[in-house]
């Protein structure tokens, strides 16, 4: 399946929305990595980090520091904890970043 | 009581092992202390994704499991347990959960990754205790750490605190919250179990996977 080509009927809107949104999941995908040794296809927007990756909390609030020095933006500890899945956490990100 | 397993560093791998291990902890451990079996049981989960024994109040668990082992906190009050392995952490992350005090303590210890690990395993079993999910933020309490490894908590219910450093490279903390009228019943002592292996390989272990 093509998950960043323009799909039939949408705009260029939506298809740059869905490629940014492919691109913060490879660069959360590449940061758990460093952490846990886990198969790509593993790491999806469904993905909890501590329950399907066994990642302790530590890790996981590591790998949210590592990517707020990386993308430059400040992720609140207590909004952390707020994440269920790392589709929480992309959109968290994503939202900080938008101009 | 305190239950351990730790096979060795990084031998639990995979989330699968891990909950296994962690089970069959509990396992032992209800039928060492209470003489119940787990599968007479019902788990739920709170709210916050705590879980509990159903319709027990008076047995109340925690459970944490990683890559080298997993740990079962057992007792008659609401309690939380949190296991690390001492390593490098992240700079960054310890500024965002330790308060100006125990930052300061941590740079200035000659064992900073250890002091560090104790505070956040201090910290993550208050947080599992209180059973509260995001409701707490990390840097609102301060914990100072004692010459025996004894810690203090402080605002919130009386908790009582635990650090266990047995097992070599490992850090376990223990919360135990008190409600007025409780005894200081928790004796602090830490069994270590020695479980089979192969002891999850079997059927029968999806029911209690979210543990």
């Amino acid at each position: 399946m093509d998950l960043t080509g323009s799909r039939q009927g949408e705009d260029e809107d939506t298809v740059r929305f869905r490629e940014e949104e492919q691109d913060m999941l490879n660069i959360i995908r590449n940061a758990i990595r460093e952490y846990v040794d886990v198969e790509e296809d593993r790491i999806t927007e469904e993905t909890n980090p501590v329950t399907d990756l066994s990642m302790t909390s530590y890790d996981f609030i590591s790998v949210v520091g590592k990517l707020e020095n990386e993308l430059g933006v400040e992720i609140p500890e207590r909004e952390m904890r707020k994440f269920e899945t790392l589709g929480d956490l992309d959109r968290y990100i994503r939202s900080r970043m938008q101009p | 009581m305190i239950h351990l397993f730790c096979p060795g560093e990084g031998r639990l791998k995979g989330i699968s092992r891990q909950r296994c291990a962690a089970q069959e902890l509990l396992r032992a451990a209800l039928l060492e202390e209470y003489g119940k079996r787990l599968e007479d049981m019902k788990i739920v989960r709170n709210t916050w994704g705590k879980p509990m024994v159903y319709g027990e109040e008076a047995i109340q668990f925690s459970i944490s499991h990683g890559l080298d082992g997993a740990a079962v906190s057992l007792s008659r009050s609401r309690t939380g347990i949190d296991m690390e392995r001492v390593r490098p952490f992240c700079a960054r992350t310890a500024e965002k959960v330790l308060s100006p005090e125990e930052l300061h303590f941590v740079h200035s210890s000659s064992q900073k990754e250890r002091d560090f690990f104790r505070l956040w395993t201090l910290k993550e079993s208050y947080v599992k205790a209180l059973g509260t999910g995001a409701s707490y933020p990390f840097r609102a309490v301060t914990f100072r750490i004692g010459e025996h490894g004894t810690a203090i908590g402080s605002s919130g219910p009386r908790a009582v605190f635990q650090l266990h450093e047995e097992v070599p490279g490992i850090i376990v903390a223990v919360c135990h919250l008190r409600d007025p009228g409780d005894g200081d019943s928790e004796d602090g002592r830490v069994r270590r179990h020695d479980l089979s292996e192969g002891s999850c390989e079997g059927e029968g272990y999806g029911r209690l996977y979210y543990l």
